[in-house]
């Protein structure tokens, strides 16, 4: 059975194992590292779905063969995660130097929330500089790596997102229903650290917690209809 | 006969060249060159001084100024000054001297004397003026028209009067500027050459506060700076940046330009003029701050400054932003282009479910269907195979018929096919957006391609 519980606007609340902020965006630099493609895709969701950006710019900071390898992003899908085609700004600069400055370009500038670099390897000072720009312009900002990381970090908070299986559709249950994803806190500066399943809610485009003790295999596991919260299709079937 | 003679075949390209890079050097003296446009005129520029001859101390001493920059490059010149490119052109080639010039509003009287040659007609007219005893100038303004007319068949007898109309002024002959003169253009001359970058940057600050003034004047701001230097060796060398929205701020410009930065100028052995001009301006009222959707202005002219400083930087290739269109192929439909396209001209078509992340050009996939014409139920993509657990779908997009039917197309592409979408979710959880090209029973066997990823 799954149960989604419904997050106030920061989704800033309610997880066990979470400390009460943990979800809601840092002001200064986070990291988040993924495994592959599909977790590219979660990554880039995670960050943008988590909100603070309304009506502000949100800078992709990728090298130019990212957009080949990775996808180029899509704005007309971007704008189920509240982001506008004129707000959306991608840079492709040649080396990782360039690419560092150009995320503190970005920052500095006061018209980014949200400012993402797929940088591999960033140096403790360049992350820390990173993350004093970021906080003294209050936007947040992030660097995506697919590496195991190699120097020391001063990132606030380092995640671990990966795709997970959907929630049910309530309609169809042959279709993928809310986009899910599993996020880890590996390490971040306050000591938290844990794991949870988030959902994405179409409708505010925000964050949701899936209650992590109705694991949700079961769900899957059981006839979509079984849920309190099933659709029609469940309805029929009870 | 001449043992000593020093032969080389002609290079009318090379001279061509040689002439152009000379006429963007010349633009030191006016704004306004021009390459010669008459028949074999491969040697000869037009300037256009006006306004511009109390900067040198007069005429004379600009054309003085010209004649010495000239002879220091080895560029043997002559140089006639007159009221028309017409009679400039006939001192230049047939006056007395390699400086000819004529006071103003004494053209006529300047040409006087001249043959009719001078006057740019082709040698057959010439030769039949000269037939006719008509070998001055001055014998034709005094004939009447319609009797010198007569004399020659249609074309020449058009191209005589028009050219002697031209030479008098009567008659305009627009010219065609190498680069289109900049309305807002300021310049700085030097005593001795300079060759070190921070020279130039210290220069091109004090000419972005007066460029800025002009701007300021005419309540506009420039979208384009070019800046050029002048180098002692004949050649120009020009650094140019753009901007996202206008801007008449000389500190903002002069960063851009240090953006870009000054070692990127091939200084040579020294440039002795510098230029900054601004091709491209456009009006800028002034913004209103305070009232009602102040926040959202003010965060426009951030978003404005930092495209150009990126693009500065980086180049204008590298800073993209989405222009939407309207076609329902996801990658005709919405681009990655250079930032600068208002949101007001975008129109997208209405469309279902889209990816965030968009393959262009989409990747080839193998894929299994239960059905011939289902979702797919397992697929191989970069070398991984995964096994589908929902599917939804499909959209169908069918290709844009009128595009391929174009009677103006050259050549006969076959026409694309459709394509039907699927949004499918393997076991880990990850969401692709993939299609099928083409139909089972069509001319080929469809194929599947991967085109995107869903959060």
């Amino acid at each position: 059975m799954s149960m989604a519980i419904s997050l106030p606007d920061d989704c800033g609340a309610l997880n066990r194992r979470f400390d009460a902020t943990a979800f809601a965006p840092a002001k200064g630099l986070e990291e988040v590292c993924v495994a592959d493609a599909a977790g590219v895709a979660a990554g880039l969701a995670f960050l943008t779905a988590r909100g603070g950006a309304e009506g502000r710019l949100v800078a992709l900071v990728v090298p130019r063969f990212w957009l080949h390898e990775r996808g180029r992003p899509y704005a007309q899908g971007l704008k189920a995660l509240g982001i506008e085609a004129q707000h959306l700004l991608v840079a492709t600069p040649h080396s990782e130097a360039e690419a560092l400055w150009a995320l503190e370009e970005v920052l500095r500038s006061g018209a980014a929330a949200l400012a993402i670099g797929a940088v591999e390897n960033a140096s403790l000072v360049a992350t820390r500089r990173l993350d004093l720009i970021a906080r003294q312009a209050g936007a947040a900002s992030a660097l995506i790596r697919t590496t195991p990381q190699k120097s020391l970090s001063a990132a606030r908070r380092r995640w671990r997102i990966a795709a997970a299986p959907s929630a049910p559709h309530p309609f169809d249950n042959r279709a993928s229903g809310a986009p899910r994803w599993r996020a880890v806190l590996e390490r971040s500066r306050d000591g938290a650290h844990g794991e949870a399943i988030l959902e994405l809610d179409d409708e505010t485009h925000r964050l949701r917690l899936v209650d992590g003790l109705a694991d949700h295999r079961l769900a899957q596991r059981a006839p979509a209809g079984s849920g309190r919260f099933a659709g029609p299709d469940g309805r029929r079937a009870a | 006969m001449v043992p000593e003679l020093v032969s080389a075949p002609a290079e009318p390209e090379r001279a061509a060249r040689a002439l152009r890079r000379l006429a963007g050097w010349m633009e030191r003296f006016s704004p306004f060159v021009t390459l010669d446009p008459s028949p074999g005129g491969l040697e000869g520029l037009f300037l256009d001084l006006t306004g511009g001859q109390h900067l040198f101390g007069g005429e004379e001493a600009m054309a003085r100024a010209m004649l010495k920059a000239l002879e220091g490059l080895g560029v043997s010149a002559h140089l006639g000054v007159a009221d028309t490119p017409g009679a400039a052109w006939a001192l230049a080639r047939y006056g007395q001297g390699p400086l000819a010039s004529a006071p103003e509003g004494g053209a006529r009287a300047a040409l006087e004397d001249l043959p009719v040659a001078a006057l740019r007609i082709t040698p057959t007219a010439a030769h039949l003026l000269n037939r006719f005893g008509l070998r001055r100038i001055g014998l034709l303004t005094g004939l009447p028209r319609a009797a010198l007319a007569r004399r020659f068949r249609d074309a020449e007898a058009l191209s005589v009067l028009q050219r002697l109309d031209q030479a008098l002024g009567v008659l305009a002959e627009p010219l065609t500027p190498v680069t289109a003169p900049a309305v807002y253009r300021v310049t700085s001359v030097f005593f001795e050459p300079i060759t070190h970058p921070e020279a130039v940057a210290a220069e091109t600050e004090t000419l972005c506060a007066q460029l800025a003034a002009a701007l300021e004047k005419d309540g506009m701001g420039a979208r384009r700076l070019r800046l050029t230097g002048f180098r002692v060796d004949g050649r120009t060398t020009t650094l140019e940046v753009r901007l996202a929205s206008g801007s008449r701020r000389a500190a903002h410009l002069m960063r851009l330009f240090k953006d870009k930065g000054f070692e990127h100028l091939d200084l040579g052995f020294g440039i002795d003029a510098l230029a900054l001009s601004a091709p491209v301006a456009e009006p800028l009222h002034a913004r209103q701050t305070g009232a009602f959707g102040d926040a959202q202005q003010a965060q426009a002219a951030a978003q404005d400054a930092l495209m150009d400083r990126l693009s500065a930087r980086l180049g204008e290739k590298a800073v993209l932003s989405p222009n939407l269109r309207e076609s329902w192929i996801p990658e005709v439909g919405e681009t990655l282009g250079p930032y600068g396209l208002r949101p007001e001209y975008m129109t997208a078509s209405p469309v279902g479910e889209r990816p965030i992340l968009l393959f262009d050009p989409p990747e080839p996939m193998q894929a299994v269907a239960e059905l011939p014409d289902g979702a797919p139920a397992q697929f191989v993509w970069r070398k991984v195979s995964r096994r589908v657990t929902r599917a939804s779908g499909p959209e169908r997009l069918a290709p844009e018929w009128w595009k391929d039917a174009h009677p103006d197309a050259l050549t006969t592409r076959l026409p694309d096919r459709s394509r039907d979408y699927y949004r499918i979710e393997d076991e880990q959880g990850g969401r692709y957006w993939v299609f099928r090209k083409g139909l089972y029973g069509g001319p080929s066997l469809p194929d599947w391609w991967m085109h995107g990823l869903f959060p």
